[in-house]
Parts: C-alpha cells; sequence; structure tokens
C-alpha cells in the first residue's frame, strides 16, 4: 500500500520578497515546506501506523531542485522517500495536478481497463489545503478529477476504516465556514486536503534530519513526465488540452505575467487625548468618515 | 455569442450583498463585447415544485417558504440589470437531501449541477464569490471541466485580442488580478481556455447599483428577468456521501466575510473572556446599522481564547470590510495579509512600535481596556440620540 503526500516547497511568510523580470520573484530568499503540507504528511505517517506499517509513505513535490529541501524536510517528518519533478518555471494548478499525477500513477503501476481503473497500489493521497504563495485552492480537486477519485479539502478529522488490514473508507469531519462542519463517508483511494486542526505536527529531532538525508529521492523531470499523458477520467472535458495538441494557440491555462508589490502605505492620524474623548472621536470616525453608522 | 454566467450565493432566500460585486464585475467585463449575462441561482426544492406546484402536503412542511423566497431573489437580480436568470434545480429523485427542508449545501451534488448548468447554457466565463461555498464549489467544477480557475480575485478584465472575431474563440484571454506571497505582491494572471472561471474576494470591488427599489409597492416599477428553471440530474455519489453537518460555534467566519465594521482582538485581550468587551462594541454598533463582526489574531486562536473561525489572516478568513478595529494586534504580515483591502484600519494598542500603529488610518496609543468601555458607552449613547430625532 502506498501513500502519497503531495508537498510544496514555497517562500516563508515571513521573506520580504523582491519582483524582477516583471514577473519573476528573487528566489534568495528561505522557503519551506507549505505549512498546510506539515499536516498532511503527519497524517500519512499516522495512518501508516494505523496500518502496521505495511504502507510507504512517499513525499511527491513539483519545483525547482532547490524543492528537494522540502521533500527532506518530509522525510525528517517521517515519509520513507521523496520523488521529485523538476521544473526550472513556474507551473498552473492543471500542470502541477498533471504532473503529481503522472508520478503517482507511474509509482503505482495503475493502469485503466474497460475504462475502470485499476489503483494498483494506491491506498490515499494527501495534500495541504492550500499553498500560502499562490494560494491557488484547487491542485487537490485536480488531482481527484484525473484519477476519477473522490476527494474532500479542509479536513480536519480523519477516520479510517481499515478491513484485513486494508483501508477501504474513511470518515473524514472538513471544515465548511459559518462555523460547521461537514462529515463525509469517502471511499479510498481519495484524495483529502489537510486544514489546520487535523493533528499537532511534530517537529523532528536531529536523529530524524540525518535519517532524512539518507532517504531515497527520485528525480524526474517535468516534460519527461507528462508529454505522453492521456487524460481520460474527465467526463466533461469540452476543450483541447495542451498536451493533445501542442500546436493549437487556444490552451487551458493560467499564467503569472505581471508581479507588483503592493505596499499600501497609509498614513496613521493619532487619536489624542482621555479614553472618553478618544471613544467620541472614533464613534465621529465611524459615523462621517467611514460612514457606517 | 459569448456567455457571462455569474453563481449567486443566497443565504435564507436572502441574496448575499457581496453578489453585487460580483455582478458589477461582471457587467463591466461583459459589456466590451456585449455579451449575455446569465445569473445562476441553485435550489434543491423547487424543481419539486416544478412538478407539482400545488402540493398542499409539502406546503404545510414548511416549504412554501422556498417559493417565495426565490420570487424575490429574482427579481432583485432583475433590478440590478440581470436579464437572465436560470434557477438550477437538483431532481429530488437524484438526490439524498430531499427530506429535509433547508436548502443543504452538498458541495458534491451543488457542482455537478452547476456543471451541467455551465454546459446548458454554454458559459464561457464563470464568475462566483471566493467565500467558504465557492472555494468548495468552483475548484470542483473547474476540475471536472479541466478548466482554469482563479480564486480570490481583486478584479477580472477581458485581454484586449486585436484579431478576435464574433464566431471564433482566437486568442481570447482574460486577465486576473490577485494577491501572491502572502499578500505582498498583486499578480496580473493571463487565463486561457475555451471556459475561464473566477472565485471573486467578497466587498472588494464596488457592488452594482440598483436600478429600483424592489421593496417598492407600485409593481410596475418592479423588472422581472426571464427565468428558465433547469432540472439538473445528479447522479448518486457512491464513493462520497455527505453524512452530517454540524454547526457548533454561532460566530462565524462568514459573519466576518460579510461585516461591514469588524472589530478583531489580539494578545492583549488576555483571555478569552475579554472578547466579550469585543462582542459588546459590536452589538452596540450593530445597533447602529452596520453590520459588525467580532475577528482575532492568530495568537487569541492559539492560545484556545476564541474559535479558528474568527481568525483574520493568511491562515484565516482575508476580509474587506468598510472599517477594522485591531485591539491589542501588533500587525504582523500574515495578519495584514488577511485584513490589508479594509477601507479603513484603527488600531487602539499600547506599544507605539506595534508594526500596525504605522499602517493603519487611526491610532490610538492607549490600553484598549480604558478605551473600549468608553467606546461602548459612546455608542449605545448615539443610539438614544438617533432615536429622539
Amino acid at each position: 500500500m502506498k501513500i502519497f503526500v503531495c508537498v510544496k516547497h514555497v517562500p516563508d511568510s515571513a521573506a520580504t520578497i523582491v519582483v524582477k523580470d516583471k514577473n519573476q520573484i528573487d528566489e534568495r530568499i528561505t522557503f519551506l515546506l507549505n505549512p498546510y503540507d506539515e499536516y498532511a504528511v503527519t497524517e500519512a505517517v499516522k495512518l501508516k501506523k494505523l496500518l502496521d506499517n505495511q504502507a510507504e509513505v512517499i513525499a511527491v513535490s513539483l519545483g525547482t531542485a532547490d524543492a528537494e529541501k522540502t521533500l527532506r524536510s518530509a522525510m525528517a517528518m517521517g515519509a520513507d522517500r521523496g520523488i521529485l519533478i523538476t521544473t526550472e518555471d513556474r507551473q498552473d494548478s492543471i500542470i502541477t495536478a498533471r504532473a503529481l499525477k503522472a508520478a503517482i500513477e507511474q509509482d503505482c503501476n495503475i493502469e485503466v481497463k474497460d475504462d475502470l481503473y485499476q489503483y494498483g497500489d494506491l491506498s490515499l493521497i494527501f495534500t495541504g489545503r492550500e499553498s500560502i504563495d499562490m494560494v491557488g485552492m484547487q491542485t487537490m480537486f485536480r488531482i481527484g478529477a484525473y484519477f476519477n477519485i473522490p476527494v474532500i479539502n479542509n479536513v480536519v478529522k480523519f477516520t479510517p476504516f481499515i478491513e484485513d488490514g486494508r483501508l477501504s473508507k474513511a470518515e473524514v469531519e472538513s471544515l465548511a465556514g459559518e462555523g460547521r462542519k461537514n462529515i463525509y463517508e469517502i471511499s479510498c483511494p481519495c484524495v483529502l486536503g489537510a486544514g489546520r486542526g487535523l493533528n499537532t505536527p511534530s517537529y523532528p529531532t536531529f536523529p530524524d534530519v540525518v535519517k532524512a538525508r539518507k532517504k531515497d529521492v527520485k528525480i524526474v523531470p517535468l516534460d519527461d513526465l507528462i508529454k505522453n499523458l492521456i487524460i481520460n477520467s474527465i467526463k466533461y472535458l469540452i476543450s483541447d488540452s495542451k498536451f493533445d495538441n501542442p500546436q493549437k494557440e487556444q490552451k487551458n491555462g493560467a499564467e503569472i505575467i505581471n508581479l507588483e508589490l503592493f505596499a499600501e502605505q497609509r498614513t496613521p492620524k493619532r487619536i489624542d487625548g482621555e479614553p472618553l474623548e478618544a471613544a467620541k472621536e472614533i464613534v465621529r470616525i465611524l459615523k462621517q468618515k467611514a460612514k457606517v453608522i | 455569442m459569448k456567455r457571462t454566467g455569474i453563481f449567486i450565493e443566497s443565504k435564507a432566500g436572502v441574496i448575499k450583498s457581496a453578489n453585487y460585486g460580483v455582478i458589477a464585475c461582471a457587467q463591466k467585463y461583459s459589456a466590451k463585447y456585449n455579451e449575455e449575462i446569465y445569473a445562476f441561482i441553485i435550489d434543491e426544492h423547487s424543481g419539486q415544485f416544478s412538478k407539482n406546484i400545488v402540493d398542499n402536503e409539502k406546503i404545510k412542511q414548511g416549504f412554501s417558504k422556498n417559493i417565495i423566497d426565490n420570487e424575490r431573489i429574482k427579481q432583485e437580480l432583475g433590478n440590478r440589470g440581470i436579464k437572465y436568470v436560470i434557477e438550477v434545480c437538483i431532481d429530488p429523485d437524484h438526490h439524498e437531501n430531499h427530506k429535509q427542508h433547508e436548502n443543504i449545501f452538498n458541495p458534491v451534488v451543488w457542482s455537478d449541477a452547476l456543471i451541467q448548468a455551465v454546459i446548458k447554457y454554454k458559459i464561457s466565463t464563470l464568475f462566483a464569490l471566493s467565500t467558504h461555498i465557492g472555494k468548495e464549489l468552483l475548484p470542483r467544477v473547474a476540475a471536472q471541466l479541466d478548466a482554469p480557475l482563479i480564486m480570490d480575485c481583486l478584479n477580472v478584465s477581458k485581454g484586449d485580442d486585436v484579431n478576435r472575431r464574433d464566431d471564433d474563440a482566437g486568442n481570447e484571454f482574460d486577465l486576473a488580478e490577485t494577491f501572491l506571497y502572502s499578500g505582498k505582491t498583486i499578480a496580473t494572471v493571463k487565463v486561457t481556455g475555451n471556459i475561464r472561471m473566477f472565485g471573486i474576494r467578497p466587498n472588494v470591488i464596488e457592488p452594482c447599483l440598483q436600478a429600483q427599489n424592489y421593496e417598492s409597492e407600485d409593481s410596475k416599477a418592479k423588472i422581472f428577468p426571464i427565468v428558465e428553471t433547469f432540472i439538473a440530474k445528479t447522479e448518486q455519489q457512491k464513493n462520497i456521501k455527505l453524512i452530517e453537518t454540524k454547526t457548533e460555534d454561532s460566530s462565524s467566519g462568514e459573519h466576518l466575510l460579510s461585516a461591514d465594521v469588524i472589530i478583531s482582538g489580539g494578545r492583549a485581550m488576555k483571555n478569552g473572556e475579554n472578547f466579550k468587551l469585543l462582542q459588546d462594541c459590536a452589538d452596540s454598533i450593530a445597533d447602529l446599522g452596520a453590520a459588525t463582526a467580532v475577528g482575532a489574531s492568530r495568537v487569541a486562536v492559539d492560545l484556545g481564547w476564541v474559535p479558528y473561525s474568527m481568525q483574520v489572516g493568511q491562515t484565516g478568513e482575508k476580509v474587506s470590510p468598510k472599517v477594522y478595529i485591531a485591539c491589542g494586534i501588533s500587525g504582523s504580515i500574515q495578519h495584514f495579509a488577511g485584513m490589508k483591502t479594509s477601507k479603513m484600519i484603527i488600531a487602539i494598542n499600547e506599544s507605539p512600535n506595534a508594526a500596525i500603529m504605522s499602517n493603519c488610518d487611526y491610532f490610538v496609543e492607549a490600553d484598549l481596556f480604558k478605551i473600549l468601555p468608553e467606546l461602548i458607552k459612546e455608542l449605545k449613547n448615539t443610539k438614544r440620540l438617533r432615536s429622539y430625532q
């Protein structure tokens, strides 16, 4: 059985971003494992233990060569090995999901017979609920669609059902906003986007980090991986995809063409005086300036 | 002719006001080539009425509210300049919630219905809100259509295409603006594809204007859109089933997204009990007519003072109220990522060195426990003065 965790190498949210070449950022800043992916890795490792260690946890990432560091972080947290799909460029979520799908498919000997997927060793795919740099919030849904398996995002509780040592289905709680939680029953394999509160990631010890250095990372170039990828699970596919007809101009995708620093500088005005006067002034501002009351 | 679609969010039969910003965005977008706009509303019950309108038993059970409420939504959409409204009904024979009286939002069923409607009405651009519902629905639709999707957009416009012909998509593309890298940069994203989808951040785009007051008694003044009912035959999903929806805390993220005023507390609140002070203040502002919600910084949530659904910031809600009052919040980059699009920021903080004090519109350098009680009193006085008038 194989449990996959899709992880992303993202700039530290506290790092200073410098824009270069119109739509790029200077990457000489701290990058780390996307914080939501920590919950995903932790949950995958927990699940492996529940399966009496009769499963392998594999971290997969699409990124530059530097993203290997993020795979090592995931392995220090308990993933057994890693797959790094290398690319020099930033990729949109359609390509990212295709790349992750292709990598997982190759690793699991997944086959399609008579339009039906044989999922082979694939038990489950975890991701974080979103990446903190791009916040696209969609890659997990696309992976699910490409594999024709169900997806739940923003998962805060995961209860697997294990029958005869195999994962058959799970009960999953997902945060739905307005203080609501949706509880689903989902069959496996499936894709689950880990949300905050799913677990408490434990930070790796030094021996964990040392051990992670020796674990295997397979490196696959993006182009090799998706060149011959066939997408046949999309029921409603109504447009040509980039790969079916690369000559055609019209293609499904999203490309960042311009990046600008957003540094809206407000000019703060001091509200002075005793508490009563300050309170009066705030009420006046709410009334006359903001016009909300 | 290209068609633009808008998915309209409503609650208890009332359109959420944030939709008007989405409508404004779609109207400006589609005006360039005079494209038609279709508004989609999803209703799980009127399908039953389309088939069997006079069913007194069901009306007794409480279904009647839905009929009346939908009329109101359609009328309101007409008044905002929407000509076509598609009522997407989920065939009750084809889904599991049909016994329930309320519209239960089941993202799997709703997304399937919306996909069918998008295809049937040949929608090439779909807009919706980037709310909790939008975040569940849009990615599911985009994934099944393999269509590009940009969430949390600040604006969307048509890209200039010099070779465009009416009968040919040509090299048509859209441009979406969105925050990237923790709100530190604004990106312009070029989006291509036969169907393109956008989730709009609530309250960042000025709402579209109302043609008439729909509360008007004069029925001639009301503008009705052309309404078509589309019955979506959603399949029973075997591999994913919504068993239950639990509501755990009433103070909620969605309130934050629709609030005109947000009053948030951070570390200096000292404990959860003290958040009652913020709630009192919020209630007093709400009594004066502004939708007001209480928010919190990550610290206050991590310390267990308030639930996660109240958190504003990069890993919480991203809000754009008219006024954001930050009480005892230092103003980290991550907090700003969730509230920097607020129209006005007022900071109350004891420390002059807190980051928020140099990036707000007004600041009070004082102990919040001295300011807030006075503020609540002042707000209550304001109410009295008004009611005497």
